[in-house]
């Protein structure tokens, strides 16, 4: 967040007592420790999602411990289970109900993709209805790969990149990480 | 059995098959007589059918038969009880392969209500004089029946609009 160096002219004057940052940079630090997640649980995803809020795993270590059951005060929504056909306007119709800025995390496979109800009734994916940022695989997931998810949220509201773009970035991070950044070989 | 017997008497031509499973009578009939069957086994005193335990549809292609090539694909099978003889009976209702049509049986066991409405939502089986024949599992923009065996695996369907159907 700082930018803080040493040949900073005010460092001169003031020591370590000021920091320079820009302000966008503050308000993204400060949202994405104060996470506000609405669970949209509709299978056993939502019971491992007790268990990373629940003591063990402890959710509020990443500041996304308040869960609260109305989309008007969240602003994380993590939807978690098979989402069939019949409920995907009451999906859709929640999200829309969330004020911005607002980010969503498909938690487990079914969310993700259907997992494996592939059949007449489910949805193959709720990115097919509202807009995802984060998709956590599993069947269902371990705390520890949703707290992962969360902190994948993290970094995109601290880059305070919109879908798009983060998509491309995080794309090119990942391509970096299987394969080796080719500038530094 | 006795009451196969008293149903071949009572109907003749209109008694298709009859046969013991399990220890349950069963008895094959075609669309046409079904209601009438049903009715005598819930009037007549003595049989005192008065209740409908289940009422299902079932597509039988490719039970030995290719797709379509099954002249009894579909059949509604019905479950009766007699609180009288404490005894249960099967009632398989042979339909037409092309359109598939039965005589609906509210009228005798207003529980019927839903299970021929599954029936027509999974199946297709249309049910004469049912109040209300509307899909009662699937959307109303659902295209095409999911249980039957012709009925594409991967097919996707259109998202509902709107739920409204459900305050009604």
């Amino acid at each position: 967040m700082t930018q803080k160096t040493k040949t900073d002219p005010s460092s001169r004057f003031f020591g370590d007592t000021i920091l320079t940052t820009r302000v966008k940079d503050v308000i993204n630090w400060g949202r994405k420790y104060s996470l506000w997640p609405m669970p949209y649980g509709t299978a056993c995803c939502a019971i491992e999602f007790m268990g990373t809020v629940s003591s063990m795993f402890d959710v509020s270590r990443f500041g996304a411990e308040v869960v609260r059951f109305s989309p008007r005060q969240s602003d994380l929504m993590l939807v978690m289970g098979t989402i069939n056909y019949k409920q995907a306007p009451v999906l859709k119709k929640i999200y829309e109900q969330m004020c911005e800025p607002k980010w969503v995390v498909a938690v487990g496979a079914c969310a993700s993709s259907g997992g494996f109800y592939n059949n007449y009734s489910v949805v193959q994916g709720i990115d097919e209805i509202i807009p995802t940022d984060v998709y956590v695989p599993g069947c269902p997931p371990r705390p520890e790969q949703i707290i992962d998810g969360i902190i994948k949220i993290q970094e995109l509201v601290q880059s305070g990149l919109d879908r798009a773009t983060a998509k491309q970035v995080l794309a090119q991070k990942q391509q970096e990480k299987l394969h080796g950044n080719s500038t530094n070989s | 059995m006795e009451i196969l017997q008293t149903l071949k008497n009572k109907f003749g031509e209109d008694i298709k098959e009859t046969s013991d499973s399990f220890g349950m009578p069963v008895v094959v009939c075609e669309a046409s007589a079904s209601h009438k069957i049903i009715s005598f086994l819930k009037h007549e005193p003595g049989l005192e059918f008065i209740q409908l335990l289940d009422l299902c549809g079932v597509d039988f292609s490719g039970d030995g038969y290719g797709l379509d090539e099954n002249p009894h694909r579909f059949e509604v099978v019905s479950h009766l009880y007699s609180f009288k003889s404490k005894s249960r009976i099967r009632i398989r209702v042979r339909l037409n392969a092309e359109k598939p049509v039965c005589d609906s049986i509210c009228d005798l066991y207003k529980c019927a209500d839903w299970f021929e409405r599954e029936a027509y939502d999974m199946l297709g089986i249309e049910f004469t004089n049912h109040p209300r024949l509307t899909r009662l599992l699937m959307w109303p923009e659902f295209e095409g029946h999911p249980l039957r065996k012709d009925y594409p695996m991967r097919k996707r369907q259109p998202l509902p609009e709107t739920q409204k159907d459900l305050l009604n």
